[in-house]
């Protein structure tokens, strides 16, 4: 009898199981398959390493649309610093080196802007959406996470 | 977080391929996941857009993390907590009010409620995989016995033209089957050693 119970149990299980399933939206998972494509094997990612952000700053030490933040990304020997003010995305390649600035976001290539032979860059206008910053120089090539602002 | 590493092979597997490239192996991660990552949305209350916009964070960090990740059987609590994150991400953006600081009571989590809910989602996805491979035959069966409203035994019988008498010992030997499946063998052994 108990038997019973637990395979009952086990039904009853499976039901809600399916039914859980069931209230995910088809495009929901539709997007996180799309997501595959986004897979960089030839670059190397570059991890969040350091977020500030400006609105942490007492209030009253800033206008509305003048939020800073900073943002540290790192990979293997080499950092981009970024510092993201009301209208642009402001970049530092450390140590300094030139080289290409793209900026990727789930409906393809955005923007390019060139980093300079001290290794600073200028993206503008903010992207608006999620994004992230791939980098070309002649030492290779480094992807950062993805970013929203 | 719950620090389990689950002798789960199968996603392993599936992770490793999904490592070489392999669009089918990381659709299976997708559908197999998709449900945790969106009961997590629901339960921080987001909806549409909001959820949608989580949901494409989540999925392009794990996309990005896939050769780093050192433990792939813990994905189910990676996923969890990488969702927790980008909810209060959305959540701040929509109400400043909410502390910036991500660390506190997140990368802990201490929360009991918030280990027991993760165990029951990783529960319902052992029991779905569990699900998918059992034989055809089963699988029939018990979608018909755990759908509602409840099905009588001589509409089953006639669907699936099988002898009324036979579907209680084939529900009693489908459900054991299911029961003794590796995939949610690994799970209640690793509760187990909670």
């Amino acid at each position: 009898m108990s038997e019973m119970t637990n395979d009952d149990q086990l039904l009853a299980e499976l039901r809600e199981a399916f039914n859980a399933a069931e209230q995910v939206p088809a495009d929901f998972i539709a997007a996180g398959k799309a997501a595959f494509a986004w897979r960089t094997i030839d670059a190397e990612l570059a991890a969040l390493a350091d977020e500030v952000r400006g609105d942490a700053a007492p209030a009253g030490t800033r206008t509305e649309h003048a939020a800073v933040r900073a943002l540290s990304f790192r990979a293997d020997g080499l950092s981009i610093e970024l510092e993201v003010t009301g209208d642009a995305i402001l970049g530092q390649i450390v140590p300094p080196r030139a080289g290409q600035v793209e900026v990727q976001s789930l409906s393809g290539t955005e923007h390019e802007a060139a980093v300079d032979e001290s290794g600073w860059f200028a993206i503008r206008p903010l992207p608006s959406r999620m994004f992230r910053l791939h980098l070309r120089t002649s030492t290779g090539d480094v992807v950062t996470e993805w970013i929203t602002l | 977080m719950i620090g389990l590493v689950r002798d789960d092979l199968s996603v392993v597997e599936l992770v490793a391929r999904a490592r070489d490239g392999d669009q089918a192996a990381w659709d299976e991660i997708v559908e197999r996941y998709a449900p945790l990552v969106w009961a997590t949305c629901q339960r921080y209350g987001l909806v549409w857009a909001d959820a949608d916009d989580v949901g494409a964070s989540v999925w392009l960090r794990l996309v990005e993390r896939l050769d780093t990740i050192r433990q792939p059987a813990a994905l189910a609590g990676w996923l969890a907590t990488t969702t927790r994150h980008e909810c209060l991400r959305v959540l701040r953006a929509k109400n400043r009010e909410l502390p910036v600081d991500d660390n506190d009571g997140l990368a802990g989590d201490p929360d009991p409620a918030a280990d027991a809910w993760l165990l029951k989602q990783e529960r319902l996805i052992a029991l779905r995989t569990a699900f998918a491979e059992l034989p055809e035959r089963c699988r029939q069966l018990l979608a018909l016995l755990f759908a509602e409203p409840v099905t009588p035994y001589d509409e089953i019988g006639a669907i699936l033209d099988m002898p009324v008498g036979t579907i209680g010992p084939t529900r009693q030997r489908c459900l054991a089957k299911l029961r003794t499946s590796p995939v949610l063998a690994a799970l209640v052994n690793a509760s187990a050693e909670l």
